[in-house]
């Protein structure tokens, strides 16, 4: 979610969203939208929640309680369970990054019910290496009552890797940029995303963003001629990454979406390709969607037939958003939840391809990051999780001592007609 | 560090005192004792909160130094700390991973590594097991494994007081500070202020020990009787600690207070002990099997105290003081018998030492660091005779660096120190 251009963007565009609908049928599909709960709140950060189910019936809400900076070493995030299927939730437990909305999420629990988190901004193996580094996974198992973290994952990358400066939010508006927070003034700017799927062979794949090879060269040159460099168009790709020994090692094995060389197809926003997110299909292809911006072009998406190696070229599914996150649900079809330009929204696939996606479905308008999940807690019956920032960006004020960011969970229940 | 109440005075008095501190000695006799005190590095840094750090040693050798991230609040739901690694003797570190309260300086932390050379630290704030639940709750307990490569936190670790806790409600720094408090984060408004504190040293049956500080709902009863007393703001009022011993015959699953290491006496308050009751205590093992604790005070007032017990922890000795003053006081003991201790406030951080290793006699102070910070520390014997003492350079005090100072840090540091007797 750390992309330079789309802060103050959000700030604005946040304020203008639609207002919220209750039952919102569409094509072919009855869907009524439900309750709304509070998950939990702070006068702090906490924001980017996402939501997943333990094969034991509870839920876990993550959220990030950390500014949205490139600042790893101070990274901090936080989750909450909910032991009745998403009425009631417990107090926040805190974590490092490993309940981050940066990162990629098992999309359902491993054999020991544990969901798996792996970590964004991957630190080198050795001083000046960019293509070999150290992540971070976290597990979280028992319910949400145990968690484990090791730091030693091995990341590899084909191309080197943009290793760009790491930055504080809070100097990122006053145009003196960058200001590290630690004597490591720099770090790899990459991010796996999204949902960590299982192969039928076994093999675990996720997708993750970065800045690679020919691009690191594009987006100089792009920066060179821009009036103000940071707001230069950028050339993130979207990658797969394979892990094929239990998630101990994970390598790039795919490329879903790059730029071209020549022209940006016009669909595409500024950003390239981020934020991704994947399913197998019930064909056994893989699917994946992406952001490219969050003001101007769509999401994009894509198709492989041969387990993440190749990839159809990257088309625009028709509507925008950031963060897409895309889950399979258990009557076949697709849900993918995102939002901005515009409130947070749901959408269907109904014959579960990915192609035609039905209209959207509107959660939540009020002040929010749009960064947003949902699970399937019953068959048919979907918790979507968002949070409201009433300041944005920007932190509560002092003088504000009642205010809070709060992340919320509603109820949609779903059906095809 | 959190101590309900008398946060505001604790503070207030931090950075006024941290202000007229000794300047720093480089090499410095002590009795029987040669101490020189030599090179300082930089182990992290943040332009947010980073104080409070404790060091410790693995087994294969790497050393893990602990950090505060989140303001000296009583607020569990955001408390978030990190840690660096040293692979080489302490001498250069790692950047900082982050933790939730697994690595805060608010708990028990193994003195020795388990048998798979695992680092523990059993957390504070715990949750009541049932809702108003005073006596049964849930600790988490973290592990750093691996030379701090690995970290896995359980959250269910059962803690049970022989007598109900006081519940008191949770709050915001900021508000502290505006005369509105308590202010809290989040739906959640009161919480057990019960901390594990120090070591978790291991008995000779395998059994695990480690100090921890509440108020009992007895001894609440007593501050707001102080309070009313005296007519002053219930967080204002004398306090009443109390200081106990938690006994794991499981492996650390669970933990049973055992005994009480020290609690005020019904009547006058005894003149050497501080505003606070007794709280932050460390304890050790003695050659002779005997445990040894410590406890603080008071951060201005009173002097630590210490105690002794014969019978595993069941009983102690009356608490009498130590003869000087400081907070947070960790002592651990050296591979040559001796104890050593670091605090401070008021005045510097300095080291102690207690050569016959009873506890009983402790040397003049050793002076480390003047500048401004918080005086929590902690030491680590990184080879023998060779200690590596971290503390933190807070240049605002307890209040974070303001914006316009883009160039000011908070700073953990660690200084060698050398040791031998005579």
């Amino acid at each position: 979610m750390k992309t330079f251009l789309s802060w103050s963007l959000a700030a604005a565009v946040l304020l203008c969203a639609n207002s919220p609908g209750w039952a919102a049928p569409s094509d072919g599909l009855r869907v009524t939208v439900g309750q709304t709960v509070e998950i939990t709140r702070s006068h702090s950060r906490c924001w980017f929640p996402t939501i997943h189910k333990f094969r034991s019936g509870d839920l876990l809400v993550s959220t990030v309680l950390s500014a949205d900076q490139v600042n790893g070493e101070s990274a901090v995030s936080g989750y909450c369970l909910s032991h009745d299927g998403g009425l009631t939730w417990s107090r926040r437990y805190t974590i490092g990054q490993g309940a981050n909305q940066d990162g990629a999420w098992s999309e359902v629990p491993d054999a020991a019910d544990r969901f798996w988190q792996v970590g964004s901004y991957p630190e080198p193996q050795r001083e000046g290496d960019d293509r070999n580094f150290y992540l971070t996974m976290t597990q979280f198992g028992r319910g949400g009552r145990w968690t484990s973290e090791d730091r030693d994952i091995a990341l590899t990358l084909r191309l080197p890797g943009l290793i760009s400066p790491a930055w504080l939010f809070d100097y990122r508006f006053d145009g003196k940029v960058p200001v590290p927070d630690t004597r490591f003034d720099t770090q790899l700017d990459g991010r796996p995303w999204g949902n960590i799927v299982q192969a039928p062979n076994g093999d675990y794949l996720c997708s993750a963003y970065f800045t690679e090879g020919d691009d690191i060269r594009r987006e100089v040159d792009e920066s060179k001629r821009a009036k103000e460099p940071r707001f230069a168009r950028m050339f993130n790709r979207d990658i797969l990454l394979r892990s094929t020994d239990g998630g101990r090692s994970w390598k790039e094995y795919g490329t879903i979406a790059a730029l071209p060389v020549g022209d940006r197809p016009a669909w595409v926003g500024p950003e390239g390709f981020n934020e991704g997110s994947l399913a197998f299909l019930a064909d056994g292809r893989l699917y994946a969607v992406y952001r490219t911006s969050g003001r101007t072009g769509t999401i994009g998406h894509g198709w492989s037939a041969d387990g993440g190696k190749t990839w159809t070229t990257p088309a625009s599914i028709g509507f925008a958003g950031v963060a897409p996150r895309v889950h399979r649900l258990s009557n076949g079809m697709l849900v993918l939840v995102t939002g901005r330009p515009g409130p947070v929204v749901l959408h269907f696939n109904l014959d579960g391809t990915g192609r035609e996606w039905s209209r959207a479905v509107t959660i939540y308008t009020d002040m929010s990051t749009r960064y947003c999940d949902v699970a399937e807690v019953s068959p048919g019956k979907l918790l979507v999780v968002y949070d409201h920032v009433p300041y944005g960006w920007q932190e509560i004020p002092f003088a504000d001592r009642d205010a809070r960011n709060i992340i919320y969970g509603t109820f949609v229940a779903v059906n095809k007609d | 560090m959190k101590i309900a109440r008398s946060y505001p005075l604790t503070a207030a008095l931090a950075a006024a005192a941290l202000l007229a501190l000794a300047p720093r000695g480089r090499a410095q006799a002590a009795g029987d004792l040669q101490v020189t005190v030599g090179q300082t590095v930089e182990i992290t840094r943040s332009h947010s909160w980073c104080w409070f750090p404790t060091i410790h040693k693995f087994r294969s050798g790497e050393l893990l130094v602990g950090v505060v991230l989140a303001p000296d609040q009583i607020n569990s739901e955001s408390a978030v700390s990190a840690y660096c690694i040293s692979r080489d003797g302490g001498l250069t570190w790692s950047r900082r991973y982050t933790m939730g309260q697994g690595a805060n300086q608010d708990g028990a932390w193994s003195e020795t590594p388990d048998a798979s050379d695992q680092i523990w630290q059993l957390g504070s704030y715990p949750e009541s097991q049932r809702e108003d639940d005073p006596r049964h709750f849930y600790a988490t307990l973290t592990k750093f494994g691996r030379g701090g490569r690995a970290s896995s936190e359980d959250r269910d670790v059962a803690l049970t007081l022989t007598e109900p806790a006081h519940n008191a409600a949770s709050w915001l720094f900021d508000y502290r500070f505006d005369g509105k408090n308590p202010v809290s984060d989040t739906r959640f408004t009161s919480q057990f202020h019960l901390r594990p504190w120090g070591n978790i040293v291991q008995g000779r049956g395998g059994e695990l020990y480690c100090s921890a500080y509440f108020t009992a709902q007895s001894d609440a009863e007593r501050e707001e009787d102080a309070a009313n007393q005296k007519n002053v703001e219930a967080r204002l009022a004398l306090r009443f600690n109390r200081d106990v011993l938690l006994r794991s015959t499981d492996g650390g699953k669970s933990w049973v207070q055992y005994g009480t290491i020290a609690v005020l006496p019904a009547g006058d308050r005894p003149a050497w002990v501080g505003s606070e009751g007794y709280n932050e205590g460390s304890v050790a093992f003695l050659p002779d099997g005997r445990l040894y604790a410590v406890y603080r005070t008071g951060g201005r007032s009173g002097t630590i105290g210490h105690g002794w017990s014969s019978d595993g922890g069941k009983t102690w000795t009356a608490p009498a003081s130590i003869g000087f003053a400081g907070v947070a006081p960790r002592v651990h003991r050296l591979s040559n018998g001796m104890l050593a201790m670091v605090t401070g406030r008021p005045g510097p951080v300095v080291l102690r030492f207690n050569l016959d290793g009873t506890g009983r006699e402790w040397s003049h102070p050793v002076t480390l660091y003047s500048e401004m910070s918080t005086r929590y520390t902690d030491l680590t014997e990184v080879s023998p005779g060779k200690l590596l003492v971290v503390y933190d350079h807070v240049p605002y005090g307890w209040f974070e660096i303001p914006f316009a100072d883009r160039d000011a840090r908070n700073i953990i540091y660690g200084t060698f120190v050398t040791v031998n007797k005579n």
